[in-house]
């Protein structure tokens, strides 16, 4: 059997049936043959394989049949172009970049999972912490001028006082601070809205001081009718004519009918965020 | 055939440098992956539990020592034992023993008033303050304010077997709706040994006198 009758892919059965062509270096190992028998092609012209000549190949790295490539070489294509010389440089400057640049991709990604997974859950409690503790709306009073707001226009003085009779005295790191608070009803819900407000004095550095109010006020209010009611704190020593009032009304309603004083109304906007600060 | 004649050069150089260094990073590739997954497991083993991650922060000190815990300070001035309270209204008895903390308090910023405190025994019992002493006869029922110290009692109603070591525990309240996940709270060793546990209580601590 020789060369050119067995198939491109047949094993090879061995090299001495092959055509001796003109002498040459060495023969290409070419994909071998044997293999089941074939029906008779057509003769043709003997096919002789590719051969390189030069450079001359080295026999020893040239074991035959080690070639991975079952496809004959086409005979009309001629010789390829050289390309061993540029083949070995890429490999060392080709492989050590990427690894490089994985690292630290690698090291980022640590990075960013480390920070989303310590700050992601940081960021949600404090969100809910944030959802129960809005910020207030101040509004700030301008000394010694009064402000409306929601139905009620509020006025506030804060003066020193003496320690009131019948408590121990406060000795000589605090002081007595009275508070005058005027309050009148602007329309008809401001009738209502008589809650007793929420009381505290701020020094500059926003130290508070907790201040309880004297409320006798009657129940039924007036438009327009000014109603008084007084409040003491105790701040310390030196802070009595600095501490400045901070004043939060109540969203309470008296006209509320008792089984809706714990109706919970989703659409309300009101809420206990406003304060009024009084600048002295 | 130049084609692959000349792409078999290359080749088993190329592997033959390769192999050996694919099996060193995969034995370390397995070395590292058993570490990881070995921490991991680790890590998980000595994760807070619930409970632990609610617990508040606990600020600790002695007897006569103020303890900051953040958004408050507190002290504890004296400690004393009594069979009967004398209040304003009425005297109160024990079969056990009155044990009365003096403390004193302030705050950085924020006024707040706070918690009836807890009694922590040397076994790890927990005692409440007493309910039998109106807490408006507390320093609970005081505001702590920046700027100032108020002072005030504690009452518990303990066997004297709980005195020896014992420390309160003193915390401010937190919301009931939007809890804060780490309270701040002051653990102060009120420096009871055996011998200064077993002495007599006094007869009536009255709170006419000391108000």
């Amino acid at each position: 059997m020789s060369d050119d009758d067995r198939d491109w892919f047949a094993p090879r059965t061995g090299r001495n049936s092959e055509p001796s062509p003109p002498p040459r270096p060495r023969r290409s190992p070419r994909p071998s043959l044997g293999g089941p028998p074939r029906p008779p092609r057509p003769p043709r012209q003997p096919l002789y394989p590719d051969q390189q000549v030069w450079p001359p190949v080295p026999k020893s790295q040239e074991p035959v049949g080690s070639s991975t490539q079952p496809l004959p070489a086409l005979p009309s294509a001629g010789p390829l172009p050289p390309r061993k010389p540029p083949a070995p440089p890429e490999e060392p400057t080709a492989t050590p970049p990427p690894r490089r640049r994985r690292t630290l991709l690698y090291g980022l990604g640590t990075l960013a999972a480390f920070l989303i997974g310590i700050g992601a859950p940081t960021v949600d409690s404090y969100l809910i912490f944030k959802g129960g503790r809005p910020d207030d709306k101040v509004h700030l009073v301008p000394p010694g001028q009064s402000y409306t707001f929601e139905h009620v226009t509020w006025k506030a003085a804060i003066e020193p006082m003496d320690d009131p009779v019948g408590t121990t005295p406060t000795g000589p790191t605090k002081e007595w601070v009275k508070i005058t608070i005027d309050r009148t009803a602007v329309d008809k819900d401001g009738t209502v809205l008589t809650g007793k407000p929420e009381l505290q004095v701020k020094d500059r550095r926003d130290r508070a001081w907790q201040v309880e109010v004297d409320d006798d006020l009657p129940a039924e209010h007036e438009i327009g009718k000014t109603y008084t009611m007084n409040a003491f704190g105790v701040v310390p020593t030196g802070l009595a004519k600095e501490v400045e009032l901070v004043l939060r009304p109540s969203g309470y309603r008296k006209d509320t009918p008792t089984e809706d004083l714990f109706k919970v109304d989703p659409d309300s906007t009101e809420n206990d965020d406003d304060v009024l600060r009084f600048t002295r | 055939m130049t084609a692959t004649q000349e792409q078999t050069a290359p080749a088993p150089d190329r592997t033959g440098r390769r192999a050996p260094r694919r099996k060193d990073s995969r034995v370390l590739s397995a070395v590292l992956g058993l570490a990881l997954a070995a921490g991991a497991i680790w890590l998980q083993s000595i994760a807070l539990d619930n409970n632990a991650m609610e617990a508040p922060l606990t600020y600790v000190g002695d007897r006569d020592d103020t303890v900051d815990g953040g958004r408050f300070s507190v002290k504890v001035t004296s400690v004393a034992t009594a069979k009967s309270i004398e209040t304003d209204q009425e005297t109160v008895e024990t079969d056990q023993v009155f044990l009365v903390v003096g403390a004193m308090g302030t705050v950085p910023s924020e006024p707040l008033k706070l918690s009836q405190p807890t009694l922590l025994t040397a076994d790890g019992l927990k005692f409440q303050a007493t309910d039998r002493i109106p807490a408006t006869s507390t320093l609970a029922n005081r505001w702590l304010q920046p700027g100032f110290w108020n002072d005030g009692y504690f009452f518990f109603e303990v066997p004297p077997a709980a005195l020896p070591d014992a420390k309160v525990v003193f915390e401010i309240p937190n919301s009931p709706l939007y809890g804060e996940p780490l309270m701040p709270e002051v653990e102060i060793d009120l420096g009871l040994d055996e011998a200064t546990a077993k002495q007599p209580p006094k007869d009536v601590h009255s709170l006419k006198k000391s108000r």
